[in-house]
């Protein structure tokens, strides 16, 4: 049994792959909490197997070995948000948004006010009939945010969710994800390549090596929101952090 | 910008209008110059005599223009309307469920590269010498590209695009018609496309399954008239339907996948 306050917890999960070259081992072992609210980064080098591992936590694939339980009333359902977006291409924001809950058989009526909710929150007012291709890259992920905000899950899982963005558009998605947080408490677990990324937003990272991957190191940013890149804690977390990646290489 | 696109349209449109006037204007000349003689090619004027005419004249095939035109229509809209109601289905189940793939992909790859024209004999066989035949010809030329670009399409489906509906909880039902199907729907109208294309092409090659009227046989009855001008005038009227039809097919595709042309 998992204590309280524990959402999910990994025990030794690993996994393979078959390819050319024999097989391929990715995640070694990895064992892992996700506590309650908290918003959990995951900081792992890229083709580590961050990917894999959050799509082991989200069903779209399996272990080889090793268990992912979760806790309370939650049976495994979480919302997901994707690095490339993810949205469909023939639906318009609105449509895309209430996708989870039109799957669920939910009411027209009320899943459309749970996805025009989210839809403000995540500030795309106004670009309900828009389709996908008239977004610009951060708006795409607005709308991947906002969909797995509607799915009404509690755990919301983001892989990479602004990789495929410009720095600038990226500083302001990050505040965005702070903002909406500080608005609707979630179990947050967000996987980034990004060290600087993982310091601003986590309130917990967990360091993954190369692969195959196992957890190397735990940090708990002992720094005041809203945290500035150039404060000198900031910046010896960082280094901190670097030197253990770069032993680890 | 505006501006510009408006250009864009009106030089478009001047140089599809003298595309046709120079082909149309070529042809002309070198008839009315005497350099191919009359009997062996008409001028467009001509034809387009031979049409007015054949608005109401039944010589030398037995029915009007009109006629041949709608026996014709109507026959390959038969066969074509089949094709993708049997095609398409069959293509997105092939493409999207692997026991089916597995179960239908032998006896297609097989019935596949057999020519629609090699089917003749046996079809007037088992079916007769009739509309039916006929249809069925144009059916099997038709049904191929309908099936390859159904399935070729429902498996390109992004499987990005699976997991967001499989985490959304969706049944395999709902994977299908609400991810696969319209991620194939562009493929599947290219399919259509091409598969009209196909049966109408089959229109003269059908009709020679014993019809008595049809735009396939007025070209063949004016053939044996000796009246080059009833040729052109049956090759005409297949390449401007065509033409329009496909058209039409294009105009459809805008209005059912709008998303499409957006930025
Ligand atoms: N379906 C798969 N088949 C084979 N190898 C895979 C598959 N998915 C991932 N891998 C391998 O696992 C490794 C980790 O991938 P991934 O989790 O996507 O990395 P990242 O940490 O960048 O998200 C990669 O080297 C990749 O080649
Ligand atoms: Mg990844």
């Amino acid at each position: 049994m998992a204590e309280t306050g524990c959402k999910i917890r990994l025990q030794s999960v690993s996994k393979c792959f078959d390819d050319k070259c024999g097989k391929t081992a990715v995640l070694d072992e990895i064992s892992l909490d996700v506590y309650e609210n908290e918003f959990l980064v995951i900081l792992g080098p890229g083709q580590c197997g961050k990917s894999v591992l959050l799509n082991i936590i989200a069903d779209m694939d399996s272990a080889d070995s090793g268990t992912v339980e979760f806790t309370g009333e939650n049976n495994g359902q979480v919302g997901f948000v994707f690095q490339r977006y993810a949205l469909f291409g023939w639906k318009n924001v609105l449509k895309n948004v209430e996708l989870p809950l039109k799957l669920k058989g939910v009411d027209k009526d009320v899943r459309r006010a749970v996805a025009m909710k989210y839809i403000e929150m995540v500030g795309l007012k106004g670009f309900e009939k828009s389709y996908p291709a008239q977004l610009s890259g951060g708006m795409k992920q607005r709308v991947g945010i906002a969909r797995a905000y509607t799915s009404g899950n509690d755990i919301i899982l983001m892989d990479e969710p602004f990789g495929a963005l410009d720095a600038q558009t990226r500083y302001q998605m990050q505040d965005e994800i702070l903002k909406i947080r500080s608005k609707e408490k979630k179990t947050i677990v967000f996987v980034t390549n990004n060290i600087e990324e993982a310091i601003y937003l986590g309130d917990r990272i967990l360091l993954l090596s190369n692969k195959p991957s196992k957890v190397m190191k735990e940090y708990v940013p002992d720094l005041k929101r809203p945290r500035k890149n150039t404060s000198s804690e900031f910046m010896r977390l960082r280094d901190e952090i670097t030197e253990t990646m770069d032993l680890a290489l | 910008m505006y501006n510009e696109k408006k250009r864009s349209a009106w030089m478009k449109m001047l140089l599809n209008v003298s595309g046709l006037a120079m082909f149309f204007g070529i042809w002309e000349l070198i008839v009315d110059i005497g350099l191919v003689s009359e009997k062996k090619l008409v001028a467009p004027s001509a034809v387009f005599m031979t049409f007015i005419d054949k608005l109401t004249n039944v010589v030398p095939d037995g029915n009007t223009i009109i006629a041949h035109t709608l026996t014709s229509l109507q026959l390959v809209l038969i066969g074509f309307l089949l094709s993708c109601l049997i095609g398409v289905p069959l293509g997105l189940l092939m493409g999207f469920f692997k026991p089916a793939e597995y179960f239908f992909t032998p006896i297609f790859e097989i019935v596949r590269p057999i020519p629609p024209l090699a089917w003749i004999p046996i079809v007037i066989v088992a079916l007769g010498i009739g509309i039916e035949a006929e249809a069925f010809i144009i059916f099997v030329a038709a049904f191929v590209p309908c099936v390859i670009n159904s399935y070729t399409g429902i498996q390109a489906t992004n499987k990005t695009l699976l997991d967001v509906a499989k985490t959304a909880g969706a049944t395999n039902a709902q994977l299908f018609f609400k991810v696969g199907i319209p991620s194939a729907l562009p493929m599947v109208f290219t399919g259509i496309k091409v598969s009209f294309g196909s049966a109408w092409a089959t229109l003269v090659a059908a009709e020679m399954i014993a019809s008595t009227v049809g735009l396939g046989f007025m070209i063949q009855q004016g053939r044996n008239a000796v009246r080059p001008d009833i040729v052109i005038l049956g090759m005409s009227v297949i390449g401007l339907i065509g033409a329009a039809l496909t058209g039409l097919l294009s105009i459809l595709e805008k209005k059912a996948l709008p998303w499409r042309d957006l930025k």
